[in-house]
């Protein structure tokens, strides 16, 4: 009998926590509709347009042996530095090739292809691999395990592996140990409508050899470059699809 | 009949833990003051809810784009970090930095600065630009602070 009281004794006190806890939802309810009323009127920016894709031409008769205003940018803008050891970063690099038939040599900048099928978002165990609306391929560094498949993956050598601890990262560019890391395209720099830092370096410092747009508007001066010239994708044979092009190899 | 009285043991248990928590068996967080007059929103809904806008910020920007101005997590920096009397700014492992204030005492650990930067960007402006009645606000404020200090001893 002492028992059957005290379980209902027992039952009273949980309604009464039950129904404060109804109470207090009820109380937080509104607070939960800030979020809804921020979002539809918080100046935020459009979203990645999946009519525009991203693309970049690099034409190599332009590209300088000794300039390096490319790789530079792009290291000062996302904060990262290759001192030469094999595990340091390149999201971008300057490469020399040699046709040792004819001779032609070039030089160009090699970076993330920003690929229409990527091997690297195919093989990404996780989903932190990605390709956004736009086209441009990225990697969530809150998702990332840092397992490497997508660096093994990827046949241009675009991503590069944090190694150690980091700090005094660039406020644009969060970057850290346990991720892979790659080309952005400077998302943050498109998504505020400016070009990516290396296009801006070149045009500045070097001779204006890349050329940067969108890939789907046939008025853009990318997409008449490809109409007019001549463009090569680096191993055209994998059927990857990528957004950069070579011109002149 | 088990059961019932488990969660009653363990009803008991976490209030005595709340009773010891209020009775200063931890010392309680010392928040450092902010830089701007406005959060981005009240200071009661942050306290309880910040990590709803850090998750909505984290996969939006990243994965669509969208990117508000006013919320982003080097804004928080800019207005809750500053710079300590010897001139350097907190680390991220020390309790003067902003986060670790609180989630110090309340025991969760944090991730987002082995990535993100911790210090303010001078580029960065403050999220919200101080309107009339901030200033007004403020300068009342600064009146009452100097009153009351006057009244000390």
């Amino acid at each position: 009998m002492t028992r059957r009281k005290a379980k209902r004794e027992l039952d009273a006190g949980r309604r009464r926590f039950l129904g404060m806890a109804a109470i207090a939802s009820f109380a937080l309810a509104p607070g939960v509709r800030l979020i809804g009323s921020a979002q539809s009127s918080s100046p935020a920016s459009a979203r990645a347009n999946s009519k525009v894709r991203w693309g970049l031409l690099i034409d190599t008769n332009k590209c300088s042996e000794t300039c390096q205003a490319c790789v530079s940018a792009c290291a000062s803008y996302n904060g990262w530095k290759n001192e030469g050891r094999p595990t340091d970063p390149q999201w971008i690099r300057k490469v020399a090739i040699r046709d040792s038939e004819t001779g032609l040599a070039r030089t160009l900048p090699v970076l993330c292809q920003h690929c229409a099928e990527p091997a690297c978002v195919e093989v990404c165990p996780t989903g932190a691999s990605f390709r956004r609306a736009d086209g441009i391929v990225l990697v969530d560094r809150h998702i990332c395990i840092g397992c490497r498949y997508c660096m093994m993956a990827c046949p241009f050598k675009a991503r590069s592996f944090v190694h150690q601890n980091l700090t005094d990262q660039r406020p644009q560019a969060p970057r850290g140990i346990g991720t892979v890391e790659g080309c952005t395209m400077c998302v943050p720099r498109i998504d505020a409508g400016k070009v990516p830092a290396c296009v801006e370096a070149c045009a500045r410092e070097g001779r204006g050899a890349m050329t940067f747009g969108d890939l789907n508007d046939r008025n853009s001066a990318i997409r008449r470059n490809i109409a007019a010239y001549s463009t090569t994708r680096f191993r055209a044979d994998l059927d990857l699809d990528p957004s950069v092009q070579y011109q002149g190899l | 009949m088990r059961g019932p009285n488990v969660i009653l043991l363990l009803e008991m248990m976490s209030l005595l833990l709340i009773a010891v928590a209020c009775s200063g068996g931890a010392s309680q967080p010392a928040v450092p003051k902010a830089k701007g007059i406005h959060c981005v929103r009240d200071t009661e809904w942050m306290r309880r809810n910040h990590m709803e806008l850090l998750v909505r910020e984290r996969d939006e920007t990243v994965h669509q784009g969208i990117r508000n101005k006013q919320e982003t997590l080097p804004g928080c920096m800019s207005c809750h970090v500053s710079r300590l009397p010897d001139g350097h700014f907190p680390s991220v492992a020390s309790k003067k930095f902003f986060c670790n204030s609180c989630h110090t005492y309340v025991g969760v650990k944090i991730d987002c600065f082995s990535c993100h930067t911790n210090r303010p960007d001078g580029a960065t402006p403050l999220p919200r630009a101080a309107t009339r009645v901030d200033q007004l606000r403020a300068a009342s404020l600064q009146r009452s602070e100097t009153a009351f200090k006057a009244k000390e001893p």
